[in-house]
């Protein structure tokens, strides 16, 4: 019941900070989830985070990864429960927003609050690559690999799913 | 689903493999995202430091949240608020 409660707290919370898409509260969510509960290692955590990225919908979707984790005895619960705490109390506030945009869709201010959060959130998207860089493998294949998907990303149109899989494809080559 | 699959096989060393590699191709998604976004940010000096000055807090001064929004996400604000009125009032 503990893990449940607190599962429920730390993704209710982490929803309701989401500003900006998933990526900024990557850093708080590992805070949490590794280092504070110890539900999984660093590198499980990368990995999930890779998982949401490659399964359909948002990345935050991987919450219900850690759910399944912190809960052995009963992983569908754990998952259920990280996946509504992380998706609930956003989705109201998106719903809250949504009724007072029509209102405040001439105002000066929301164009200076979304463009003036900007520069955090992708501060926070930095803690992100650095967070996840902490549970990705270390090795020359891997760097190589990371370097590559970059450039592919930026020159390219490859979707990104597709640069997952093919990155997949040289651990399996070089990463075993 | 995902969930039941990874545990039952991740320990397969081709599986391994594969999320090894996956990781480091979703690293690369992220830093390139974090260019990215990085880029369309570069016109403003005060932007450019509110996001050198917000990914050090919460990478190495593991920062919460909370206080990194109220902090740097107000610090942008009031610069964007100042901008907006030195355009008005030009």
């Amino acid at each position: 019941m503990g893990t449940l409660l607190h599962l429920l707290s730390v993704f209710s919370q982490l929803s309701i900070l989401g500003f900006g898409g998933g990526k900024g509260i990557i850093p708080q969510m590992h805070a949490e989830v590794v280092t504070t509960y110890r539900w999984v290692s660093s590198e499980q955590f990368t990995q999930f985070y890779t998982i949401g990225k490659l399964v359909p919908g948002p990345t935050t979707i991987f919450a219900a990864l850690i759910g399944y984790a912190a809960l052995p005895q009963h992983p569908l619960l754990g998952a259920a429960v990280a996946t509504a705490a992380m998706f609930v109390p956003s989705s109201l506030i998106m719903i809250g927003f949504n009724s007072l945009e029509a209102r405040f869709s001439a105002s000066p201010w929301r164009a200076i609050i979304s463009r003036g959060l900007a520069p955090a959130i992708v501060g926070l998207v930095w803690s992100s690559v650095w967070t996840i860089g902490r549970g990705a493998p270390s090795s020359v294949a891997a760097y190589l690999t990371s370097a590559a998907v970059v450039v592919l990303m930026l020159r390219t149109k490859i979707n990104a799913p597709l640069l997952i899989l093919l990155s997949g494809g040289v651990g399996i080559a070089a990463l075993r | 689903m995902a969930g039941a699959l990874y545990f039952k096989f991740a320990s397969n060393p081709f599986v391994y493999g594969a999320l090894r590699g996956c990781a480091a191709g979703a690293l690369g998604l992220t830093l390139g995202n974090a260019l990215e976004l990085t880029w369309d940010e570069r016109k403003s000096w005060l932007s450019v430091a509110l996001v050198a000055a917000t990914g050090l807090a919460v990478s190495l001064l593991h920062m919460p949240l909370l206080p990194v929004l109220a902090i740097f996400g107000g610090a942008g604000i009031l610069g964007e608020w100042r901008r907006a009125r030195k355009g008005s009032a030009a």
